[in-house]
């Protein structure tokens, strides 16, 4: 374990800046924080719970051209440049890792490996739960992350940085770092206990893909969903939610592009012939709850929800993923 | 099986490009199909299994998934596609010379070698029969490896039965083809009534036969219903679903079954696969 005088995060923002990457970091708008790519470390402030947004567009953009179209095809070649996030926190870490499972697993989707390739991942440790998170009862650590390059804790007056392979030592090397005294490791112990008192909320995991299975055809979900406005906020700021769409623009030349796709929209699953499978927006939401917590299990053998909160900060009429999965009625 | 897919160094999004050398009206009217015959410009035909599908580009307007129509036994590929969305219209509008984009093969086709030795009977309803062709073709052009065959197929209206011509001829050959239509037409020589039930009067022994029924959502349920009174077990019965599809790789999520992906688990699936799923296919 290495510690850093100073602002390790800002300082390495400035280092990758004059190296050349392209560097995604939080910026502070209004009264909320989002990834963007910065051109300069001041701009960047990571006085920060997290984001609003998930930062998922850095590897799966929500519009992507794929390829050109006029007397036949052009490919557009896949963007390469070197490319950095930093002060992402463990919970999108996990998020990105989810992604990471969905394009690059099975055939390889050649647009997301060209940006994922060439990404480093500078995470940024936890020191509060925020008033929706709950990574804790999905099996996380807000401090912890071996899926990043380097990760790093605030301890105030210095920063932790713990590296986690090599692409991160590369870059940690460029920095000036000494060994963590025995007071920095028990500091950052308590810091820890701290953070996991702080939790306000928790999702109860026991049993839950046979609770699920038996609620199936419970009313529970028409109750769920009866206020539930089928806007996809909750899947537009989702860190594991995938679902795009591909479209054509332009008739006689144009772009195939994909964008990000909802599985709140009615038209996301509706058929030329009329057919919906989902027709109803009790069927889309409980879809929702399902595949993060049941379908994808089966899939991948995890759950596709890291417990950021975003889509119970930001659902219009108050649905709670939380509160919805502890209430899931039994003997159904 | 080389495929699309297999070339490690292809973009999959990627389509190659293709030709339509052939166009059939199959049914005419307000709900047309037309099968079109394609064949691939810039290399030699792929190879495939009966019930495995393609993305066909339309630049400008999509791309749109249909199953191959014709076996692998026979060259080219062919497409029946029913006059209903933005791609399938221009589809309908284009003539032979025009340029087509194709992705495929894609997914998982019926298991025909594992069927070796077998009875085949295909149940289909409407353009549901565009699978159950290939695998009829395929039966006929390698007959000596399976038992009887049966066709089992009907439509609306005589008007709207696809490959019409290419079943009344295989009926005249001797193959046992039993056709029906849902209403009384005059001169209508065969059986009236929908599917499920010429099935029933049919009767087929579910002793070493594999069944596969496609067609409507409420035909197959009917179907299935039929199928297991006449005491065919799931293991017996395979279908193929239709979702909407756009990526056809099992990433977009659009034809997502709880943790199915249809375009690349299926389209093909044997019964029990899909009747341990809680929602309905």
């Amino acid at each position: 374990m290495k510690v850093y005088e100073g602002n390790f995060l800002k300082d390495v923002v400035a280092k990758l800046l004059d190296d050349g990457y392209r560097v995604y970091a939080p910026v502070k708008e209004k009264n909320y924080h989002v990834f963007k790519v910065v051109e300069n470390a001041d701009e960047v402030d990571f006085d920060y719970i997290n984001t609003r947004r998930s930062p998922k567009d850095v590897t799966f953009p929500e519009n992507e051209v794929l390829m050109k179209y006029g007397e036949w095809v052009e490919e557009i070649p896949a963007q390469a440049d070197k490319t950095a996030i930093v002060g992402i926190r463990p919970c999108d870490i996990q998020g990105l890792r989810l992604m990471d499972r969905v394009f690059l697993e099975d055939i390889t989707d050649p647009y997301y490996e060209a940006k994922r390739k060439n990404l480093l991942v500078v995470g940024y440790a936890c020191n509060e739960a925020g008033d929706y998170c709950f990574c804790t009862s999905v099996g996380l650590s807000p401090f912890k992350s071996d899926y990043a390059d380097i990760i790093v804790t605030e301890l105030g007056d210095k920063q932790v940085v713990e590296i986690r392979s090599e692409k991160g030592e590369a870059v940690a090397s460029k920095f000036d770092l000494s060994d963590a005294s025995d007071e920095d490791v028990s500091r950052k112990k308590e810091l820890e206990q701290k953070v996991l008192s702080s939790f306000v909320r928790s999702v109860n995991t026991e049993n839950l893909k046979e609770r699920m299975a038996e609620a199936f055809n419970s009313d529970y979900w028409k109750e769920v969903a009866e206020n539930c406005v089928s806007c996809g906020i909750c899947t537009y700021l989702c860190p594991t939610c995938f679902c795009f769409d591909i479209f054509d623009d332009g008739e006689l030349k144009g772009v195939r592009i994909r964008a990000w796709d909802s599985c709140q929209f009615p038209l996301h699953t509706l058929e030329s012939s009329s057919h919906n499978p989902r027709r109803e927006k009790w069927q889309r939401l409980r879809n929702r709850f399902y595949d993060k917590f049941y379908y994808m299990l089966v899939r991948k053998g995890e759950f596709y929800c890291v417990g950021c909160g975003r889509c119970i900060a930001a659902c219009p009429v108050g649905i709670d993923i939380a509160e919805v999965i502890n209430n899931i009625p039994s003997g159904v | 099986m080389s495929s699309v897919l297999d070339e490690p160094m292809k973009n999959p999004y990627l389509p190659y490009k293709a030709e339509i050398v052939e166009i059939r009206d199959e049914v005419k009217g307000v709900r047309p199909i037309k099968t079109f015959k394609i064949r691939l410009i810039e290399r030699e035909r792929f190879d495939y299994q009966s019930g495995q599908g393609c993305l066909v580009s339309v630049f400008g307007r999509g791309e749109s998934w249909f199953t191959i129509a014709n076996s692998p036994t026979r060259p080219d590929l062919e497409f029946s596609v029913l006059k209903t969305g933005k791609v399938t219209t221009k589809l309908h509008e284009m003539e032979v010379g025009d340029v087509v984009g194709i992705r495929g093969p894609l997914g998982r086709g019926f298991p025909l070698e594992e069927w070796k030795g077998m009875n085949i009977i295909t149940i289909g309803g409407g353009i549901g029969q565009t699978p159950l062709r290939s695998i009829y073709q395929y039966v006929i052009d390698n007959e000596k490896d399976y038992g009887d065959l049966t066709i089992v197929y009907g439509a609306r209206t005589s008007k709207d039965l696809c490959y019409k011509d290419e079943l009344f001829q295989l009926k005249e050959q001797g193959y046992n083809v039993e056709l029906s239509i849902d209403n009384p037409e005059p001169d209508w020589p065969y059986f009236v009534g929908f599917v499920p039930d010429n099935l029933k009067r049919i009767k087929p022994d579910p002793k070493d036969t594999i069944a596969i029924t496609c067609g409507p959502p409420i035909m197959i349920k009917i179907t299935l219903g039929v199928l297991k009174d006449l005491g065919f077990k799931e293991n017996q019965i395979y279908t193929t679903l239709e979702r909407r599809m756009k990526c056809g790789i099992g990433k977009c999520g659009k034809c997502k079954l709880e943790s199915v992906y249809v375009c690349r688990d299926g389209p093909v699936f044997r019964y029990d696969e899909l009747s341990r799923l809680l929602e309905e296919a």
